[in-house]
């Protein structure tokens, strides 16, 4: 019988099931809603509402999100949200520019033509090809760093630092000429979701698509230009790497510094030994989850995953903040803490669409905190609040890039 | 038994590189190649540590 006073009523079998919730709001880029720790007691996968009314569940559990991850029993579509879209109108673009999106939407395909399309470009980042990249980014850092030093104090090192390093790494591997990173830089600025007409981005991409065409050069558009590509798939798959990989590289970067200047015993250990610094990179990873929840999952059958039964056409949302914080697979997990086993954090996902610039991505934030411990020893943050309630970047929900406040 | 990596359903993430580059390496889609499927007890904890990382499960192994 329904019991009114804790939201709480006995289902068929006997077992308490609780309301289905909404996503929780509370939570910040360091501390997670403490309600998914409590999701997490109730059970691996919990009930939650979509926007759209849908009652799938949500998965805070490390291993249940690796075995739905990796499934083969699901499919990327429908792509449903736990909040809001954020309305706009500037998203009106011509038919060709649709098509291409669509077919370079890595996340809403499935099996053969996901796999297809994803190694159109899994060569440019490869760790062979990321490597190639080593004195760029190193180049990049340095210039970056002076410009932050050049700053008055305190100064914004998500402005000066995490976002232009970002920015100008990301042209390089994708080929836009230096000419036009400016350019890319406006029509891509942070927020992902900004009053930036789409038609605008998809028009500055052909013109460097041209430009590549014209004159090929050692990069991803001209990499999709050397294939056996449709004008869709290139454009549409420069536009994928190009929107994918844009905020999550410099909030990783601000989000660790931030970490790092507020957990003065970790730095230190870090200081002290230079060597800890991929293992801390990965700490810092699981730590600083930036995806609250993953593009959702929609079962393409029945099926049960350790004993949790799954209908049919349900969708379900994984949390990779929830899943590294599990305590049955991170000891204290919401401490900070470099001796920690964070090998196999899920900040990059996992299964088939497992972040396939991840090694890109590690690269840019091990130069960047490599640099910024060895060469500014004194930076210290000037403030460690976190708005509240925190905003959101999209509507999955990830995080905005926080502003680092620093003196030195 | 020797280290099998699976192409079909790797997904070029290059942990596996990253974890144990005398091992594997990537041929010029991103797709794994295993470099010497029967290693040294030297290099098992490694294999094991990439087999647990490969987020595509294409990778098995077992001493």
């Amino acid at each position: 019988m329904p019991d009114e006073s804790n939201n709480s009523y006995q289902s068929k079998q006997g077992s308490p099931v609780t309301e289905i919730r909404s996503f929780p709001l509370d939570g910040n880029p360091h501390v997670p809603s403490p309600a998914l720790d409590m999701m997490r007691t109730e059970g691996p996968a919990c009930p939650i509402k979509f926007v759209d009314g849908h009652e799938g569940l949500l998965v805070t559990d490390y291993d249940f999100a690796k075995i739905l991850l990796s499934s083969s029993k699901f499919s990327q579509l429908p792509q449903r949200f736990l909040l809001p879209m954020k309305e706009s109108n500037q998203n009106q673009i011509d038919k060709d520019a649709q098509d291409a999106i669509n077919t370079g939407n890595l996340l809403s395909l499935d099996g053969q033509s996901h796999s297809r399309m994803r190694r159109l470009v899994t060569n440019r980042l490869s760790i062979k090809s990321t490597n190639s990249y080593k004195d760029f980014i190193k180049d990049v850092v340095s210039d970056q760093l002076r410009v932050l030093l050049s700053q008055k104090k305190p100064a914004d090192l998500s402005e000066h630092f995490s976002n232009p390093i970002s920015i100008r790494n990301h042209c390089q591997l994708l080929g836009v000429p230096i000419t036009h990173v400016h350019r890319f830089a406006i029509l891509f600025d942070l927020p992902v979701f900004s009053e930036v007409p789409l038609q605008d981005k998809i028009d500055f991409l052909r013109e460097v698509i041209e430009i590549k065409r014209q004159s090929p050069g050692n990069d991803l558009i001209s990499d999709l230009l050397a294939l056996e590509t449709t004008t869709a798939e290139v454009v549409g798959m420069t536009f994928q790497v190009a929107a994918a990989g844009r905020d999550s590289v410099a909030y990783v970067i601000s989000t660790a510094v931030r970490a790092l200047l507020s957990h003065k015993d970790q730095l230190l250990l870090l200081q002290n030994n230079m060597d800890l610094l991929p293992h801390a990179v990965e700490e810092l990873l699981r730590y600083d989850t930036m995806f609250v929840t993953l593009f959702p999952r929609t079962a393409t059958e029945e099926l049960e995953i350790n004993g949790v039964k799954i209908h049919k056409g349900q969708t379900v949302a994984v949390s990779p903040v929830a899943a590294n914080r599990d305590p049955k697979r991170f000891d204290n997990p919401n401490t900070l803490d470099f001796g920690n086993k964070s090998v196999g954090h899920l900040a990059f996902g996992h299964g088939p669409h497992a972040c396939l610039g991840q090694q890109f991505a590690r690269l840019q934030i091990l130069e960047s905190l490599l640099q910024l411990i060895r060469d500014i020893p004194t930076l210290s943050l000037v403030s460690n609040e976190f708005k509240n309630p925190y905003p959101l970047a999209s509507m999955l929900p990830t995080y905005e890039i926080p502003e680092v406040m620093v003196t030195w | 038994m020797p280290i099998f990596a699976n192409r079909e359903i790797c997904a070029s993430a290059g942990q596996c590189v990253r974890t144990a580059g005398e091992i594997f390496d990537q041929d010029n889609e991103g797709v794994v190649i295993v470099l010497n499927p029967t290693p040294e007890k030297e290099f098992h904890d490694k294999v094991l540590t990439a087999v647990s990382l490969c987020p595509s499960g294409a990778i098995t192994f077992s001493e």
